[in-house]
């Protein structure tokens, strides 16, 4: 059987429900890179360029990971755009496929299947029908995968949206569970929430939250500080979109206009203390929208913010004190908000 | 009622906009040349991680503002670069500065929209004369200066008196710069070419070659690039350097035909852009290796997205190809001392390069009589 190795980052952490039932609706086997861990870090400092950020050089280690177990292709799209209307993702996701394939030449990599993702000028199935030539599977099957993929996307990302806490979205990444039919998902605990438990809502991008190296098991931290944790994939599309307007009216990216409407709704809730912007050093996008963030950030001076940004030569001690004094801050404020 | 327009700095760009400015009535307002202060101050007031042109961007405003303007033009891009969300990001932070101005954000899809407000704020009457002789200068200017550019840096590695030729080039620039009609345009234009003809040049030399390329701005700005094609030129380099503000406007109405063809010869490297011309930098360096050139000098502004993704290419490419590149990102903490050193050791290793070429292949020739 033919295997596909699908590296464990960046926009795994989106997609990959999506690109896991495509494969095995085609009859392919899929393997997942390992999750990230100190060698694989290492692997990938050592075959980027240093100016790249964080996640580019976690997703070389990821592939070199993959080459190692030996698949027969690798999967890398090129998302140039994921929306109907004018839009991009970030110039690095574009650039990948080609740079991973020539900075890993001397490893001989397998060959990369790398569809051109634009859907505002070409529909999906162009670039699954790409893949399908690629690997000689016929035209009907490709479309009834994508379409059961589809489907199963869907489900995850509906899962997301009722998870309780960050952690069940976690927990889901991390053992590559394919089951997201609706009895699965946990039942909404709305209320546990109110019962003095302080909320703090974290953004950024899924694959530096989500990662547990690169984010250091920032939520796992929080959480065990007594604090519910609410991220950005956990609101409504819909919702997003309507709030990212008032931060920065033209926005291209969609990553970051997810960040920015999430970043916007919950400065706006009342029930959460505290906004963590959590972002890595050299990422393009967030030197733009982090210095977006903190400036309507100020406006709402009731809510605390920290903006946590990080790189592969970040001490975990460091960034646990930033939380803990971060935590400290809203507990006290808390309590002079009560009169004690 | 007097307006003050201002814009910033980008290499000699400054001549064309003047133009266009005054053209359409108002009282252009040029910041200092970018310098230290400008770093300074921009840096301060910029977002800490950004790229290094919005910060110089900023620096500008802050000087044109100390020089009474009320109005600020910002040309930025539309695609998935940074350079996209310089105007509005920049607006807020100088109002949230309490700054009192009036911003024109250019960019391919508020074109329009923007002529529609210069037609309320100039009055309606002959306006779209007015905006067409604008037109006119900007591109008659901008492609007068194009080609005073090269032409210097096409002579500097010849010249017999050292520094006659910067001399030159500044002089032929300020006659541009000065011309108001169209007839005084083009006599600047044959008054340079005749200036340039005089200057005394030593042809007999065979100069190393080399292609600067790299994101528009610090390969145009020779302020923040600490005028590399002068200290190439005093050295005896022949400069071949293809990106400026005419070939970008050249880009915008797609009649960019030698950077086209340098797209074609990227694609097997880079499929597709990621925007700020990845794909020119590769294939021009891929053209300049086939035209014979010695080496590459990339420059980029530090962290700069499109061009690190070229730059982890051009590896590959320079080896392909066999042609020495030298990669230097360029920000407010660059200094001189260690820039000079890297070019200069740069430009010894290719002449080296070159004699030990020459040396086999004359031993090859001697062997084969």
């Amino acid at each position: 059987m033919t295997t596909i190795g699908i590296p464990r980052a960046l926009l795994y952490y989106k997609y990959y429900p999506l690109w896991i039932t495509f494969f095995e609706e085609i009859g392919c086997q899929v393997v997942i890179s390992r999750n990230s861990n100190k060698r694989i870090l290492d692997d990938g400092v050592r075959n980027t360029l240093d100016e790249v950020c964080l996640p580019c050089k976690i997703f070389t280690g990821h592939t070199i990971n993959l080459i190692e177990k030996g698949v027969d292709y690798l999967f890398i799209p090129r998302m140039k755009s994921v929306e109907t209307k004018k839009s991009f993702t970030c110039p690095r996701l574009v650039g990948t496929s080609d740079v991973i394939y020539y900075s890993l030449r001397a490893l001989n990599p397998p060959t990369i299947l790398s569809p051109y993702v634009e859907t505002y000028t070409h529909p999906l199935i162009e670039a699954y029908l790409e893949v399908g030539e690629a690997l000689g599977v016929e035209k009907d099957r490709v479309e009834k995968a994508l379409a059961k993929a589809l489907e199963v996307q869907e489900k995850f990302t509906h899962f997301k949206k009722k998870a309780p806490s960050p952690h069940q979205i976690m927990k889901k990444l991390s053992t590559v569970n394919r089951e997201f039919a609706p009895a699965n998902i946990p039942p909404h605990i709305e209320d546990e929430g109110s019962d003095g438990k302080i909320k703090i809502a974290l953004v950024g991008h899924s694959y530096v939250i989500y990662d547990p190296l690169i984010s250091m098991n920032l939520i796992d931290k929080l959480t065990s500080m007594g604090i519910e944790v609410l991220t950005g994939e956990m609101l409504p599309e819909e919702l997003l979109m309507q709030n990212y307007q008032e931060i920065l009216k033209q926005m291209h990216w969609t990553y970051e206009k997810e960040i920015l409407g999430a970043a916007n709704y919950y400065l706006k809730d009342d029930q959460i203390r505290g906004l963590i912007y959590m972002s890595t050093f050299a990422c393009g996008p967030a030197s733009l929208v982090g210095e977006a963030i903190l400036r309507q950030a100020r406006k709402h001076q009731d809510k605390s913010f920290l903006a946590l940004v990080v790189d592969e030569h970040t001490g975990e001690a460091g960034v646990m004190t930033r939380i803990e004094a971060f935590v400290d801050m809203i507990k006290r404020k808390e309590g002079a908000a009560h009169g004690n | 009622m007097e307006i003050k327009v201002s814009f910033p700095h980008m290499g000699n760009s400054y001549i064309a906009f003047r133009g266009l400015v005054a053209a359409l009535g108002c009282t252009p307002v040029i910041p200092d040349r970018p310098n230290s202060k400008t770093v300074k101050e921009g840096s301060k007031v910029s977002p800490e991680a950004i790229c290094f042109p919005f910060k110089i961007n900023m620096g500008d405003f802050l000087n044109a503002f100390e020089k009474g303007t009320q109005v600020l033009v910002m040309v930025t891009g539309v695609g998935p670069c940074r350079f996209g969300y310089y105007g509005e990001l920049q607006e807020k932070i100088l109002r949230s500065m309490g700054y009192d101005f009036e911003i024109y954000i250019i960019n391919q899809n508020s074109i329009v929209d923007i002529i529609k407000r210069l037609r309320e704020m100039l009055g309606h009457k002959g306006f779209y004369r007015k905006f067409w002789r604008a037109l006119r200068t900007l591109v008659n200017k901008s492609k007068t200066a194009h080609m005073i550019e090269r032409m210097a840096r096409e002579t500097r590695c010849y010249e017999v008196n050292k520094g006659e030729t910067t001399k030159v080039m500044n002089q032929c620039l300020q006659l541009v710069d000065q011309a108001k009609t169209f007839r005084e345009m083009k006599r600047a234009r044959k008054k340079a070419i005749r200036m340039f003809r005089e200057i005394q040049v030593d042809k007999t030399r065979n100069p190393i070659k080399v292609a600067i390329l790299g994101e528009i701005y610090v390969v145009v700005e020779s302020s923040i690039n600490f005028s590399i094609e002068e200290l190439l030129g005093d050295m005896g380099v022949f400069v071949f350097q293809p990106s400026g503000l005419y070939e970008w406007l050249k880009h915008l109405v797609r009649l960019d035909f030698t950077a086209k063809k340098a797209v074609t010869l990227a694609k097997p490297y880079l499929k597709y852009t990621t925007g700020a011309k990845d794909q020119y930098t590769i294939g021009y360096t891929i053209k300049c290796s086939q035209e014979g050139y010695d080496g590459v000098i990339h420059l980029y502004p530090f962290t700069c997205m499109p061009q690190t993704m070229a730059r982890t290419i051009l590896d590959t490419v320079s080896r392909d190809y066999n042609i020495p590149v030298l990669n230097i990102s360029l920000d407010e903490h660059s200094g001189e001392a260690g820039f000079l050193t890297r070019v200069e050791a740069f430009i010894d290793l290719l002449e080296r390069r070159r004699v030990q070429r020459m040396q086999k292949a004359s031993l090859l020739e001697a062997r084969a009589i």
